[in-house]
């Protein structure tokens, strides 16, 4: 399954990030290409692409309770976000896993690219908010 | 907020007010140590009795059962526990202790149950409170004003789903934990007003 996996060292504390990664209608402030979200039920909620209105996107928002990671799923794609936040003194260490399905493989390097700027939107969020 | 009258013990009853004015601790009428029930109800009955003492302006008697409850590993939303008892001790004036408190919270496992939606303004209110702890009202009412557009954005909220996720994952009714967001909001409201006429006054 072709896939990457990013880490970003953030100055801000945990809590700063956590609060920006389990609140999806934070996520256009910060994911690169994401323009509208929209919550549906708990878990779950839709989101456009920046410049596609007629194209709404379910994802699914889940949390692996033993290794306390944050999985954005995408419905239509079945590409895989996995974000992973641990202490690191007194900022925050990041880490996200992108997993594609092999009918994706060709999205690959668009994928790095926007998970790459989000990371660092994020990043810079959580700093300047904390 | 929906409070649960069965855990009231002796002395206990009128204290349902969830007012957020701050008032002296008094000695507290929940025994420490349950000898009739088995332990995972009394630890239950620590956090749920904690939260009432939080509602009822008694933070450091809610620090102090929250705490317990968490050690105990009651079976309750850890996360929300931790924000709550953050609560009690900024509002006890302890905002160092309590902003520890909150950074256990956002390193707790969630579940679905947790409602990690709810979570994030909870913990920006939580936020403020310990910056009003601290005396620094301009971020106090950043992290205030954050956590009402949260709730904002939650008012229509079917607090359906959630209830029978309660049931799933914690093996009960939440009777107390279910989220409102339009109470949420007025309180809010009303923490934003008095930290308005607390600057004027300043």
């Amino acid at each position: 399954m072709p896939g990457f996996t990013l880490s970003a060292n953030c100055r801000a504390p945990v809590e700063e990030l956590w609060k920006l990664l389990f609140d999806p209608a934070r996520f256009p402030d910060w994911w690169a290409g994401i323009q509208t979200v929209r919550k549906d039920t708990p878990g779950e909620f839709t989101q456009w692409p920046t410049g596609h209105p007629d194209f709404p996107m379910p994802q699914k928002l889940k949390v692996d309770q033993a290794n306390d990671r944050v999985t954005i799923s995408c419905q239509i794609s079945d590409i895989d976000i996995v974000w992973q936040l641990a202490e690191s003194g007194t900022g925050t260490a990041i880490q996200v896993t992108v997993s594609l399905p092999d009918r994706e493989a060709h999205r690959l390097d668009d994928q790095h690219q926007i998970i790459e700027e989000s990371l660092r939107h994020l990043t810079a969020l959580a700093e300047a908010a904390s | 907020m929906i409070v649960g009258m069965w855990v009231l013990a002796d002395g206990m009853s009128g204290m349902t007010d969830a007012s957020a004015t701050d008032r002296p601790s008094i000695p507290w009428t929940v025994p420490t140590v349950f000898t009739t029930e088995p332990e995972p109800a009394a630890a239950l009955a620590r956090h749920d009795a904690g939260l009432i003492a939080l509602a009822a302006g008694r933070y450091l008697d809610a620090a102090h059962l929250l705490a317990q409850a968490i050690a105990e590993d009651a079976e309750v939303s850890r996360p929300a526990a931790r924000l709550a008892r953050a609560e009690a001790l900024a509002r006890s004036g302890r905002p160092d202790e309590a902003a520890a408190e909150l950074r256990r919270a956002a390193l707790e496992p969630v579940r679905e149950s947790d409602q990690p939606w709810a979570l994030v303004p909870r913990m920006a209110r939580a936020q403020g409170l310990i910056a009003l702890a601290r005396g620094d009202h301009e971020l106090a009412r950043r992290r205030l004003s954050e956590a009402a557009a949260g709730w904002q954005r939650h008012l229509s909220h079917n607090a359906g789903t959630e209830f029978l996720a309660n049931f799933v994952d914690l093996g009960r009714a939440p009777i107390v934990g279910l989220v409102e967001p339009g109470w949420e909001l007025r309180r809010l409201t009303a923490e934003l007003a008095r930290l308005d006429k607390l600057t004027q006054v300043s």
